[in-house]
């Protein structure tokens, strides 16, 4: 067989590969480092199909998107623990059968028990095989903080008066109030709010300031003495600051880290559940899922968490009164002393 | 198609006319274009500077008020209404502060003095309503300065509830340290300014035309101020809105590499914009913060006077070229008619129509007369030659049907004109005669005279002949000495007989030749239509025969033909 022919028939074999590939199409929607584009190569070399990955970078966005076209357009998607509930209220969330994702059986104990992870399972049935989360945790200054902190009460430490940078956020703040005082966070009872109130404005006096995103953390950090850091944006935040020069530790609380988890799910108006529990299966397989690790700095569910022995993590759920967190966040903000509430 | 020399002389003409007019108004038109964007661009960034300086002079000013506030509130420990009124004034005087306040920095920054604008009011917060403010950057930030020194926030949205007025309103914070007595020191409290950043470009803006768009972006280039108002503070709501993202041109400045930059950005998502961007950096700080302001102007603005002249400079180019074309029309005209009535003269000419001929334009003094001119000349000179052809001809003609040397017509234009005097007769059933002539001794004459007298002698007869016949009859000469007479009308043979006997009686008188004087006589014979014969020939033969018959009688006779054989019908 002379070159021309074997280049023939390769070009041959190719075309007919290309045929089948184009046959099926996977349609991913995910956060952005959630499939890197060549871990989705080796699964469509591996299926024979063709994988398309539409990146979102908001709740809100994946709210549309998913509602959108009667939801026809996605298979498989990633969301949070917390969001996963009204997609299981409106029938969008379709249930699992955890024995045909095998790998599950290799992720870490806390990530296997679905029905000990708030708002992946109900009635029984389980909704989501958890991929990625991130802790919110504390950054210390190893400059300034001589033992690392070991409770979240540390943010109220007299010593660190004026060097605490918390998180402008109602929610977060509240729970992390809670959580101090030994409560419930995402759940507070009618007697928990004047105490968390009074927390809360403690922890105002006690701050440098409340700050928004993780950028404006790291100049804040530069330009000040900055001894604690609640860190909403987890190990990026720690990634950003070391990258930035600081000299910094992260340590989850005895109390546990808040944390959210984001989980595939199935689109129940989905035509391919085999293949899209194939993809479930691939992303838990170690290249996809250290590559959260390593190239995103997210934490995955293989391996152990690095440096985060404290009370484990606390999976975000939905609190009981997202707008009266709110109203009372913005009147703490403002500087309303205590008598005002 | 043949096309005329008058309508492609047009063509051409009126081509170069629309195209020189078209051309110099397009250029007119592109070069005023270009000169109204650079000097749009030249006014807006005059404008964007003049704008950086009021806001560098309204921040100066802000600065200098906090000194003061802040050395008053140094001095007079516990005057509090003294320092009231102070912050009251302030208020009154700048529209664009809306919270002038003394915070204290030892009780986690709570509000000491506090004057908030309330629409048109000013109220003074007291009590409660006062409000903890160290955990704001701007009260840590203010306490690390030394009196003197002033503190300049970054443009935010103000989120602080309990304010009366800017909440949710981009605001500017100033604030300087109270100094203790010493001046060096301070006492843990500062005097704050708010500033409403509306209010204040409001006022700025209010002495600029109302088509200019106005930007204003922090250092990293996040638009606060923009035409779109959902486009500033992006940062706010997560999403960054930059300048250099939306004028790629102005990217320098962000970076610190201009001060000040000017960008035409095309028909791009904003429609077209002419815009300046100026670095404005208030000196009066701690901080090295800057800004940047912006001014643009729709393209469409700044090219609404290049419109208004394309307009114009169409309708110009639309009237010259009609112009043109009309001039055309005439300049093609004022050339080709001549020539046309030259070629309607040589038409005429032609056609032979030379009485009325149409008038050549000989008079003009250019080429065109010259030719005619010309034309004239060979006019005449053709005419005249025409003229000699004709007499030729005409003496060529005469010569075909006339005897030569006699000049009565020959015999075949006598046989001609029996033939139709013979045809004639038989419809009016008329008679008519023929008498032939011959002279009696003839040869004598000429052998005796020569030819010369012989021919003298032949005219002299012609002329007898001629002169005894009616103007109705027709002499000729036959040959040598036969001449024929054709008598029409005749009513009987006996008046043909007459008109013999005359002419016999007029031969016999001498003939005067030119020398000599000579007695010549004739004999005739008379023949009758249709007595005699129905054919030319067959008459005058039997004339002939006659005339013999007259030679053989004596001579100096006239005899009538026999009756011949009877008619043919």
């Amino acid at each position: 067989m002379g070159p021309m022919m074997r280049c023939l028939l390769l070009s041959f074999l190719l075309l007919l590969s290309g045929l089948v590939q184009a046959g099926e199409v996977l349609r991913v929607l995910a956060w952005p480092g959630y499939a890197d584009a060549d871990l989705v190569r080796q699964f469509e070399a591996r299926h024979r199909v063709r994988v398309d990955v539409i990146t979102v970078d908001s709740d809100d966005e994946l709210w549309r998107r998913m509602r959108a076209n009667e939801g026809r357009d996605i298979d498989v998607f990633a969301v949070n623990t917390a969001e996963l509930q009204r997609y299981i209220n409106e029938g969008i969330a379709l249930a699992l059968d955890p024995a045909r994702i095998p790998r599950i059986q290799f992720q870490q104990p806390a990530f296997r028990d679905a029905a000990a992870i708030p708002g992946l399972t109900r009635g029984g049935r389980v909704y989501g095989v958890p991929y990625a989360h991130a802790s919110m945790g504390l950054i210390y200054n190893r400059k300034l903080v001589s033992t690392p902190p070991d409770s979240i009460n540390a943010l109220w430490d007299p010593r660190y008066r004026g060097q605490v940078l918390a998180f402008d956020g109602s929610s977060h703040n509240f729970s992390l109030a809670a959580m101090a005082l030994g409560k419930p966070p995402f759940k507070l009872a009618a007697g928990d709010w004047r105490p968390v109130l009074e927390k809360l404005i403690g922890l105002r006096r006690n701050v440098l300031t409340f700050y928004a995103q993780p950028e404006e953390a790291v100049e804040l950090f530069r330009s000040n003495a900055v001894a604690l850091v609640f860190a909403n944006y987890g190990s990026q935040q720690v990634r950003a600051l070391e990258d930035a020069g600081a000299d910094i530790a992260y340590v989850i609380p005895r109390e546990g880290a808040l944390a959210w988890l984001d989980c595939w799910v199935i689109n129940s108006a989905s035509l391919r559940r085999k293949l899209a529990e194939a993809w479930i299966d691939f992303s838990l397989e170690a290249p996809m899922s250290r590559a959260l690790t390593e190239r995103h700095g997210l934490a995955n569910t293989l391996d152990p968490d690095k440096g985060e022995p404290g009370g484990g993590l606390i999976w975000l759920q939905p609190v009981e009164d997202v707008e009266r967190r709110t109203r009372l966040w913005e009147k703490i903000r403002a500087g309303d002393r205590l008598e005002r509430f | 198609m043949q096309i005329g020399i008058a309508p492609r002389l047009a063509l051409v003409l009126a081509v170069f006319a629309v195209l020189a007019s078209g051309l110099t108004g397009y250029y007119a038109y592109d070069t005023s274009r270009r000169l109204l964007v650079e000097r749009a661009e030249k006014n807006l960034l005059t404008a964007t500077q003049v704008l950086g300086q009021r806001l560098v002079v309204a921040l100066g000013n802000a600065a200098k008020d906090a000194r003061l506030l802040a050395s008053q509130a140094g001095r007079e420990s516990g005057g509090e209404e003294v320092l009231a009124r102070a912050a009251l004034a302030l208020l009154q005087v700048h529209p664009e502060y809306f919270q002038v306040r003394l915070i204290d920095g030892r009780q986690h920054g709570l509000e000491r003095l506090r004057l908030d604008r309330d629409g048109q009011r000013i109220t003074r917060v007291q009590g409660l309503e006062l409000q903890e403010k160290a955990h704001q950057l701007y009260v840590s930030q203010t306490l690390r300065l030394t009196p003197g020194q002033v503190y300049l926030s970054r443009i935010f949205i103000n989120r602080e509830t309990g304010a009366h007025a800017g909440f949710e309103r981009p605001t500017l914070i100033v604030a300087t340290p109270v100094p203790l007595a010493d001046g060096v020191s301070h006492s843990g409290r500062l005097a704050v300014i708010n500033i409403d950043l509306e209010t204040l470009f409001r006022d700025m803006r209010m002495e600029l035309p109302g088509d200019l768009k106005v930007y204003l972006t922090n250092e990293w280039g996040d638009f606060l101020i923009h035409p779109d108002p959902t486009q500033t503070f992006g940062f706010d709501q997560g999403r960054r809105v930059l300048l250099q993202d939306h004028f790629p041109d102005a990217r320098p400045i962000v970076a610190g590499e201009m001060d000040s930059v000017v960008v035409s950005s095309g028909e791009g998502a904003q429609g077209g914009l002419v815009a300046a961007f100026h670095r404005v950096q208030p000196p009066d700080f701690a901080s090295q913060r800057f800004f940047i302001m912006g001014l643009a102007e729709p393209l469409d603005y700044v090219l609404r006077e290049a419109r208004l002249l394309a307009d114009n400079m169409w309708r110009i180019v639309l009237s010259f070229s009609f112009l043109a074309l009309l001039l055309a029309w005439l300049v093609s005209r004022a050339v080709t008619r001549p020539l046309e009535q030259i070629l309607l003269a040589v038409r005429r000419f032609a056609a032979g129509d030379s009485g009325g001929s149409a008038p050549l334009p000989v008079q003009r003094r250019d080429e065109v007369g010259l030719l005619a001119r010309g034309m004239e000349d060979m006019q005449s000179q053709i005419r005249s030659q025409v003229e000699a052809l004709e007499e030729s001809r005409q003496a060529m003609a005469h010569l075909a049907h006339h005897d030569a040397l006699t000049g009565l017509p020959n015999r075949v234009t006598f046989f001609d004109r029996l033939e139709h005097a013979m045809a004639q007769a038989r419809r009016q059933g008329r008679k008519l005669a023929v008498l032939f002539l011959d002279l009696d001794h003839f040869k004598e004459v000429n052998d005796q005279y020569g030819h010369q007298v012989g021919d003298q002698l032949l005219q002299a007869v012609a002329r007898r002949i001629q002169t005894g016949v009616r103007e109705s009859d027709t002499a000729a000469r036959l040959s040598g000495d036969e001449f024929v007479v054709l008598l029409n009308p005749v009513h009987n043979g006996e008046e043909a007989r007459l008109v013999a006997e005359k002419l016999l009686q007029r031969f016999r008188e001498l003939l005067e030749l030119e020398e000599l004087a000579l007695p010549v006589q004739v004999s005739i014979g008379i023949s009758l239509f249709p007595d005699h014969g129905v054919s030319a020939q067959a008459l005058v033969d039997a004339a002939d025969g006659a005339m013999y018959r007259s030679k053989n009688a004596g001579r100096d006779t006239c005899s009538m033909a026999e009756p011949a054989s009877p008619p043919a019908a």
